[in-house]
């Protein structure tokens, strides 16, 4: 069967490619609209400005004397609150219990993430406040306002008075235990270790970074990454079961302590200060983080020993940034590029799965082999979003009925549900994850894909309804079988088939009614209104619509599974261009494809690709142009 | 989640922590956290609805914005807070929570979508046409997935 046509989303690449931000002609402006914009709005089918006329003139003054909306109704219906009493005011008290807790966490002495929390807790918490005003309290039923103030208004103050009490344990502890670290650091005698470690499978994935906290003792200089997205050096001054406390000067001067897990030492410090780089014609020796987070070594060779630049370790470092690194080394000691290691040949996997759900992320792309496909997983909280992440994903193989494999992935965001809340974060898209496994058992036992598929979906979405937490996910799944993908797709999550090359040969057609406007219209801009409004997804009172596409695949092939996190890298900037009368000549969806296909396409693996989507997105989201999201990218090369 | 009352919860230093960067987040609801009912949440709403009939909006305003930080899970308080920012002539804001509706990562009913796309074009009609109409197109396109949608914008269009 021939792959289904790309829709407006993933339309393939238009000749000649249209510039990013490009400003059409705007000659004229009509009532201080520019004139481009009001085209593209005519062009909408069925719906022009002097519909808005109409429509206006027959909205004048109805809307309140129609009254509520039925939502609103609904809540009037319910009993009516009995006889208020008289409200005790707290609203006082929990005022001051709020502004202390700011005073308590501002002394500099907590990590940076603590504080920022802390200002984003405190507009929550005084929002809440106004509940506290009589002239609601005295409206409402007597035993919700005694719950309200019992298990709300009292434990603020309770909140106020642990916090207080935290902050002088914290420093307390913190002084002694980095003293004790700090003597028996002393007391030991030098007795340095050397590990060798490979460049070779540092580079191709297959040992982890140098770079794991566990290498650094009290004492150590580490690079520490800033927010602003630099490094400054800091000193640890002790150990947590979850990372590094340091001692670093901030931008403005202050001394402050910050914790680091271990993404942040990765992050900031893709080798150790100290580490020694065996390079052929010399040697290098890291030596210090510059101010833009540039490594910094001192190199010998048979030219003497001089201090070089490194490169910009990125955000993740990869086989790419290694191989820089080197590169970069090259061109003073003259050493041999990193090459890539051939994967040695594999006994076949016949079933293996590895899930992340549930609340989990990566640091790394999650890999697996098998004998007709290879795949890598990454999924995390992407930045600036939540503190968590709600995505989840899949890679697996299994043995079919006839003996041959299938494999097997999926991506899938949830959106609302409990959030944060222990055990139930993410809870939407694991069960997602897991009808969408049951779904693989049945293909194995021969089931047709599309409909075993499709009934995962129908599954999932009565899983989700049953938690009644008001919780949705989206569902991009597909399993590759005989020369073929088939993929089953609800949401606006998505899947892509990308040639060798990089070309975009199928797309799964995303739930959106932004997309659905855009491609109804023609125009790439009509949409951007209703950008985030999801038409269908597994959960809530419709049922869920979910689409089956049967794609042939071929060797060198790839399919992508990707989360919103990464098909949204270009809307904040169409949006933005837009307000700014430079509407685009096509959908932020259409860049975003093609740039996925050119990262896809030109990777050197699948891991890379991967991970090369989660860079790419999380730069776009820096530089402004994306979607603050959570981020999933999964990628399966065909074999 | 615990059902251990809020207050014993957060007896340690560290679990005020704890929480504190949970609720800053605002993933958690503090209606979780301190274990609110759904009840108790419509019983607070029901205040803001019945403010809204009785046309003190402001009051309304304030049970509703107080709402979507007690309950960030629920986009509905948005689309209700539009409605009280609308009552209380404060156009631009309730354009503002309409839009903060449209845009959250939420799950919302397609009916809500409409009735949220077509009060937008109603309320930024007379000084943003384009918009409007880009609003009104988005109302059609929704109808004609859903029965229920179509109803609602028929009976405006």
């Amino acid at each position: 069967m021939s792959p289904a046509p790309v829709n407006a989303r993933f339309g393939p690449p238009k000749l000649p490619s249209p510039v990013r931000g490009e400003q059409a002609p705007l000659a004229t402006t009509v009532g201080g609209k520019q004139h481009a914009e009001l085209v593209a709005e005519q062009k909408l089918k069925g719906v022009d400005l002097g519909d808005v006329d109409v429509f206006l003139a027959q909205r004048a003054g109805k809307t309140q004397k129609q009254g509520l909306m039925p939502s609103l109704q609904a809540l009037l219906s319910g009993k009516e609150a009995p006889a208020s009493h008289e409200a005790q005011s707290v609203q006082q008290s929990v005022q001051q219990a709020v502004g202390t807790l700011t005073a308590v966490y501002a002394d500099g002495l907590v990590t940076e993430a603590e504080i920022a929390a802390l200002s984003r807790a405190q507009s929550r918490l005084s929002s809440v406040l106004q509940l506290a005003d009589k002239s609601v309290l005295q409206m409402l039923p007597r035993d919700v306002r005694e719950r309200l103030e019992t298990r709300l208004f009292e434990p603020l103050q309770v909140l106020v008075s642990a916090a207080g009490r935290r902050a002088d344990r914290v420093m307390a502890e913190v002084a002694g235990r980095d003293e004790e670290a700090l003597r028996e650091r002393l007391l030991q005698p030098a007795q340095p270790s050397f590990t060798a470690v490979s460049l070779h499978a540092v580079a191709t994935g297959t040992s982890p970074l140098p770079s794991s906290s566990s290498r650094y003792g009290v004492g150590d200089v580490i690079g520490v990454p800033r927010s602003d997205g630099g490094v400054s050096l800091g000193v640890v001054t002790g150990r947590d079961p979850d990372g590094l406390r340091v001692e670093v000067l901030d931008a403005h001067g202050h001394l402050g302590l910050k914790k680091l897990d271990e993404t942040s030492v990765a992050r900031a410090n893709p080798f150790k200060i100290g580490d020694v780089i065996d390079v052929e014609g010399g040697r290098a020796w890291i030596t210090g983080v510059g101010p833009h987070g540039k490594l910094e070594a001192t190199v010998q060779d048979q030219r003497g020993v001089r201090r070089v630049g490194g490169a910009v370790p990125p955000s993740h470092p990869d086989h790419s940034w290694i191989d820089s690194v080197s590169k970069s080394f090259l061109d003073i000691v003259h050493a041999a590029p990193v090459k890539a290691v051939q994967s040695p040949s594999t006994t076949p996997v016949r079933s293996a799965v590895k899930v992340v759900a549930g609340g989990d992320e990566t640091s790394t792309p999650e890999t697996l082999k098998g004998t007709i496909a290879e795949a890598a997983l990454f999924t995390y909280r992407g930045i600036g979003y939540k503190d968590y992440n709600e995505d989840a994903a899949v890679i697996g193989t299994a043995a079919g009925k006839d003996g041959k494999e299938i494999f097997f992935a999926g991506a899938f965001d949830q959106a609302g549900g409990m959030g944060g809340v222990p055990g139930q974060t993410g809870a939407a898209s694991k069960a997602a994850a897991q009808r969408f496994q049951e779904a693989i058992a049945a293909i194995a036992q021969g089931s047709d894909a599309g409909v075993a598929l499709q009934r995962a979906g129908q599954a999932a979405h009565d899983d989700v309804n049953s938690f009644g937490v008001g919780a949705a996910t989206t569902f991009a799944g597909g399993v590759v079988v005989n020369g073929h993908a088939v993929v089953v797709n609800c949401g606006d999550s998505g899947v892509l088939l990308v040639d060798k090359h990089g070309r975009i040969k199928a797309a799964t057609e995303a739930h959106n009614l932004g997309d659905s406007l855009a491609k109804q219209s023609g125009d790439p801009n009509a949409g951007l209104n209703v950008a985030n409004v999801i038409t269908s997804c597994l959960g809530g009172d419709a049922a869920p619509q979910l689409d089956v596409y049967r794609w042939p695949v071929e060797k060198g092939d790839r399919l992508v599974f990707v989360s919103d996190g990464v098909l949204d890298a270009n809307l904040g900037a169409q949006k933005a261009d837009f307000k700014a009368g430079k509407p685009w000549q096509e959908t932020a969806g259409d860049v975003t494809a093609r740039d996925i296909g050119r990262i896809v396409g030109g990777a050197a693996s699948t891991q890379a690709a991967s991970q090369g989507l989660i860079d790419y997105a999380r730069a776009q989201v820096e530089s402004g142009r994306g979607k603050r999201d959570n981020v999933t990218a999964v990628v399966v090369t065909l074999q | 989640m615990s059902n251990k009352p809020l207050a014993s919860r957060i007896s340690t230093s560290d679990t005020a922590a704890g929480l504190l960067a949970a609720l800053a987040e605002g993933g958690v609801s503090l209606k979780d956290v301190a274990g609110l009912s759904t009840g108790d949440v419509n019983a607070v709403a029901k205040v803001g609805a019945s403010a809204l009939q009785s046309g003190r909006f402001d009051l309304a305003v304030k049970v509703f914005s107080s709402l979507l930080s007690l309950d960030p899970g629920n986009a509905q308080h948005l689309l209700h807070l539009a409605v009280a920012h609308q009552g209380a002539a404060q156009r631009e804001l309730a354009v503002d929570a309409l839009t903060r509706f449209l845009d959250v990562d939420l799950p919302k009913p397609l009916t809500d979508v409409a009735r949220a796309l077509l009060l937008r074009a109603e309320l930024m009609g007379p000084t943003d046409k384009p918009a409007a109409a880009r609003d009104l197109a988005a109302a059609r396109v929704l109808a004609a997935r859903s029965a229920d949608v179509k109803k609602i914008v028929d009976g405006v269009l």
